[in-house]
């Protein structure tokens, strides 16, 4: 065991512990009771010395922790009279001590002087004297200090402040001064617990002055973003796993927005029904039976709840749920209802309209919510026509975005196809418009809902509904996502070395527990923040007497990312996902891996988490960059970004069927994965064949989504 | 290797959806031709010698069952591929298959064309016209080409046999409208006129759906080939100075 390296003096001073002026104070002390072996002295300053270490580790003990310690080992190994004579000796020269510092004029600038050093406490905007008392207080508080250890440093870092001869101090300046204490003393742990996260200037001007335009939010989201998410990797977040969200190997996303869920799906009918949750009362029938006065009341519960959703809010089925509102209608009205409506929800980011083209098995035969919230005597499929229609108004009013400013301002509409859409002549009408928008304009996003229970969320992550209980109102279509955290795959690869398969699986399933423990972080600051009676999700995640909460956390979900699987492969095997049928296999043997260990951690955490292509460019690049930064040697076999998800090279040499049936194999493990399908390549298909096109991967494979458009935007 | 009798195949597209509208297909390219069209958009499969390559049949078959499950049907186009009598035998192994079986044609070879669909080896016919027919039929070609076979294939189309469409391709200084027109009546009463501008060689689309309105008074029904917006009129809800502010 190493000796203590240091005491602190009197004076406050820092001095080199020295264990032979421990072994001449017990010698003199003995001296004065006939004792002479100054061998046994020094025995017993070695035990002092070896006490000291093991009651003050990691704290400097001061001269008189020292003293009580000598007389302690002097009594306890039976040496009273020695004890009693050095006891009488220390208070002697306490006796004089005391005598001179009365009789000395007082120091300049000590403790307690008149003129305090003041201090300047911009994040808190107060001014006022730096009290020893209230700084004690907050050490013991913060850097859970004990009281007397709290006092030292108070007192040190008053002197500290006074030597240096300054009159005032900011609150970022006193910050650093009790760190530099703290560690000057060795207290490294209650640094640690002070936390707190430091903004340099640079960073702040940078978020005032951006360089470039591209630069999202205003200056002060921005700079809230960088201390949230410096302040969720080292507070939030277990060590590990912020290790492994910095070096690469996982992607924690959201970090600058910690209390922001990941994606959310609304319906309509929970407002039409409950009222927008932080108004605190629900409408009355009048308001919500009139579209254009519900559209925007809709619209105003959107804008509220969007800042608490940091990848994707949808609206789902939205034509359906506001079909019996609309009844009866002629097309004019309906496109003139859709204008309004995506007037209404321009500007909002990440909004996401999901058309429903037949609804949900579940639904097609149950009562419809009438205008006025109440049921009515007729079932949705009745409104099939006045769905289908507002569907098409949507589609038409948004791709000619007559009026409403920039397209990419406007909601995206995603079309949901249920089971035997595809065999219905009016589903196929509306089919074929959005194929036209799609080859003319921007790609759209279909998706394939195969079983009776309906599956909600966003393009980036979809649940299925499986609580057919909460299913039997459609105010309950919602669904919350909390967190996503994705597995960064060709690390994997990397981390294991061309060839060796057996590593490989080992570092994935590594990298998928660190991912799995971020993901229970998060789900931990969320549930918290969801729980908490003013916290920041709390009014659209708590009810109110009888009226249910809008999201219902219980029942939220949670998203594993997957990326890049297909340069995983690629390094690993030597041929990339479409190059041969082993490539293929050892992928969704990897998935099925990912699978296995996410479901087994969220039944021990009953969290249901699920696994999720991530195809977010800016993510599959920023990967990419990592791996770059880490394997300098595989610069020029990295390439600049990965490939979404598990999806194929998007300029791979194969057709769209080898595409669509090896893609949707390798879909089959995730919740969400999509097919991106740009057909423009060659000609233009008539809408008829690409419906063909549909009708077969329906059909032939497990495709949960297509994006289809005429080329890659 | 099986099919040592069919005909030179020099290409494949594995599947297609823009050979043969609301049909995913496999495309089979058959290798020889009896004009020299002066755009021909496929000169290499023009002559015939095996030096140029060819596919053998069981790597195509192969291909094609491999996404039986996709496709719907195959287009057999050249060259000219009815010109050699062996072709009988490859639309033999491919309807084994269970599949649509279109042929793209240049009209040179009624007889081969009236035996295909006595065989019933044929769903759809589609025929180019190049010009009218008259002498300038044989500049187009760029051979002498006998104009009476031509008149017989459309005369076997239009008896309603088989589904069929018959195509012109527009090139600016070969065709002038009333060149178009003159085609139009002479397959008047036909089913499906097609007509394709090629990029840059051709006339605007705005042209062309003139073009394909004339031809309408001849024919049932009249289109131009190309992007599926040409194929229905996107409703305008307000009035276009809107669609301008967000140019
Ligand atoms: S008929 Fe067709 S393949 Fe033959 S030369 Fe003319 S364009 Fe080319």
């Amino acid at each position: 065991m190493k000796p203590v390296p240091r005491i602190r003096k009197r004076d406050g001073e820092l001095v080199e512990f020295d264990e032979s002026r421990i072994a001449d104070a017990i010698y003199k002390a003995a001296l004065s009771v006939g004792g002479e072996d100054r061998f046994i002295a020094e025995e017993l300053a070695g035990v002092v010395s070896l006490f000291l270490e093991k009651s003050f580790q990691g704290v400097i003990p001061t001269i008189e922790d020292v003293q009580d310690m000598v007389e302690k080992v002097l009594i306890e190994t039976g040496h009273a009279g020695t004890a009693k004579s050095y006891i009488l000796y220390r208070e002697e020269r306490t006796r004089i001590r005391d005598a001179e510092a009365r009789t000395r004029p007082p120091v300049q600038g000590r403790l307690f002087d008149p003129g305090p050093v003041l201090v300047l406490d911009a994040a808190e905007e107060q001014v006022g004297p730096l009290s020893g008392e209230v700084l004690s207080r907050k050490l013991v508080a913060e850097a859970r200090l004990s009281p007397r250890t709290a006092d030292e440093v108070a007192r040190a870092v008053e002197d500290r402040a006074l030597q240096l001869g300054l009159e005032s101090v900011t609150g970022t300046l006193l910050a650093r001064l009790i760190d530099v204490e703290l560690i000057s003393r060795g207290l490294l742990k209650a640094v640690d617990n002070r936390g707190g996260v430091l903004v340099p200037r640079q960073s702040v001007e940078r978020s005032l002055y951006p360089k470039t335009h591209a630069r999202s939010g205003t200056p002060a989201e921005r700079i809230a973003e960088r201390v949230l998410r410096q302040y969720a990797l080292e507070e939030q977040l277990p060590r590990s796993c912020a290790e492994a969200h910095l070096d690469g190997r996982i992607r924690v996303i959201g970090l600058g927005r910690p209390s922001a869920l990941f994606a959310a799906t609304l319906s309509a009918d929970a407002i039409r029904t409950w009222g927008i949750p932080w108004l605190k009362g629900r409408f009355r029938p009048e308001a919500v039976a009139d579209p254009r006065r519900f559209t925007a009341l809709l619209g105003r519960a959107v804008r509220g709840i969007a800042p608490h959703v940091s990848d994707g809010l949808s609206l789902c089925r939205l034509n359906m749920l506001l079909a019996p509102l609309l009844a009866g209608r002629s097309k004019t009205d309906l496109r003139e209802e859709a204008w309004h409506l995506l007037s209404e929800m321009a500007g909002i980011p990440g909004l996401e309209i999901d058309l429903g083209l037949a609804p949900p098995p579940i639904f097609a035969s149950r009562k419809a919510r009438g205008p006025d919230g109440n049921s009515l005597e007729e079932t949705y499929a009745r409104f099939t026509g006045t769905s289908l229609q507002l569907a098409s108004a949507f589609l038409e009013v948004r791709g000619t975005a007559a009026g409403l400013g920039p397209r990419s301002e406007l909601p995206r509409l995603t079309l949901t196809l249920g089971p035997d859409a595809l065999d219905q002549d009016e589903v196929l009408a509306v089919v074929s418009r959005a194929i036209g928008e799609a080859m003319a304009r921007e790609p759209v996003l279909i998706v394939f809902d195969r079983e009776d229970l309906p599956i909600l969320g966003t393009s980036r992550t979809r649940v299925r509904m499986e609580d057919a209980a909460r299913l039997t109102d459609t105010a309950n279509l919602s669904v919350a996502v909390g967190g996503r955290v994705v597995i960064n795959l060709p690390r994997a690869a990397y981390r294991a070395g061309e060839g060796h398969i057996g590593d490989f699986m080992r570092e994935i399933e590594a990298q998928a527990e660190l991912a799995l423990a971020a993901l229970a972080a998060r789900s931990r600051v969320i549930m918290r923040s969801a729980a908490a009676p003013d916290g920041a999700l709390s009014p659209i995640t708590e009810g109110r007497g009888d009226i249910p909460p809008l999201l219902n956390m219980g029942g939220a979900a949670w998203s594993l990312g997957v990326a890049g699987l297909n340069e995983a492969i690629g390094y690993l095997t030597g041929e990339e996902l479409h190059e041969s049928d082993e490539a293929a296999k050892l992928g969704v043997k990897t998935l099925g891996l990912v699978r296995l260990v996410s479901s087994g951690f969220a039944r021990a955490e009953n969290l249901a988490i699920g696994l999720d292509a991530e195809d977010d460019p800016a993510i599959c690049r920023v990967l990419a960059d990592l791996d770059r930064a880490e394997y300098p040697r595989l610069t020029d076999r990295i390439p600049a970004a990965y490939t979404p998800g598990v999806a194929l090279r998007s300029d791979a040499p194969v057709d769209l069927a080898v595409r669509l049936e090896t893609e949707g194999r390798l879909g089959i493990p995730l919740r969400t994965a999509t097919v991106r399908c740009f057909l423009g390549e060659d000609g233009h298909p008539a809408p008829e064949t690409i419906i063909a096109l549909m009708w077969k991967t329906w059909h032939n494979t497990r495709v949960k989504q297509m994006l289809l458009g005429r080329r890659e935007p | 290797m099986i099919g040592s009798s069919t005909p030179p195949i020099r290409g494949i597209i594995e599947s297609s959806l823009t050979h043969w509208d609301g049909r995913i297909v496999a495309v089979v390219f058959v290798g020889g031709c009896n004009l020299r069209c002066g755009g021909c958009p496929s000169p290499h499969l023009i002559g015939d010698g095996c030096d140029q390559g060819e596919i053998p049949l069981d790597s195509v078959l192969d291909a094609i069952y491999r996404r039986r499950r996709w496709i719907d049907g195959v287009v057999i186009k050249g060259g000219e591929p009815l010109l050699k009598p062996e072709v009988l035998e490859l639309l033999e192994l491919l309807r084994d298959f269970g599949l649509e079986i279109r042929i793209d044609t240049n009209g040179t070879c009624p007889e081969a064309l009236s035996e295909v669909i006595r065989r019933d080896l044929v769903d759809f016919v589609s025929m180019e016209v190049k010009a009218p027919l008259t002498g300038q039929y044989h500049r187009v070609a760029g051979t002498t080409v006998d104009l009476g076979a031509i008149f017989d294939s459309i005369g076997i189309l239009l008896s309603g046999e088989v589904d069929y469409e018959f195509r012109t391709v527009v090139y600016d200084g070969q065709l002038t409208s009333d060149d178009v027109m003159a085609i139009a009546r002479t397959i008047k009463g036909a089913r499906r006129y097609v007509l394709r501008a090629v990029k840059d060689k051709g006339p605007s689309r705005t042209v062309l759906r003139g073009l394909a309105r004339s031809a309408g008074r001849h024919v049932a029904g009249c289109h131009v080939d190309g992007r599926p917006q040409d194929r229905e009129t996107p409703f305008a809800l307000f009035a276009d100075g809107d669609e301008r502010m967000n140019a």
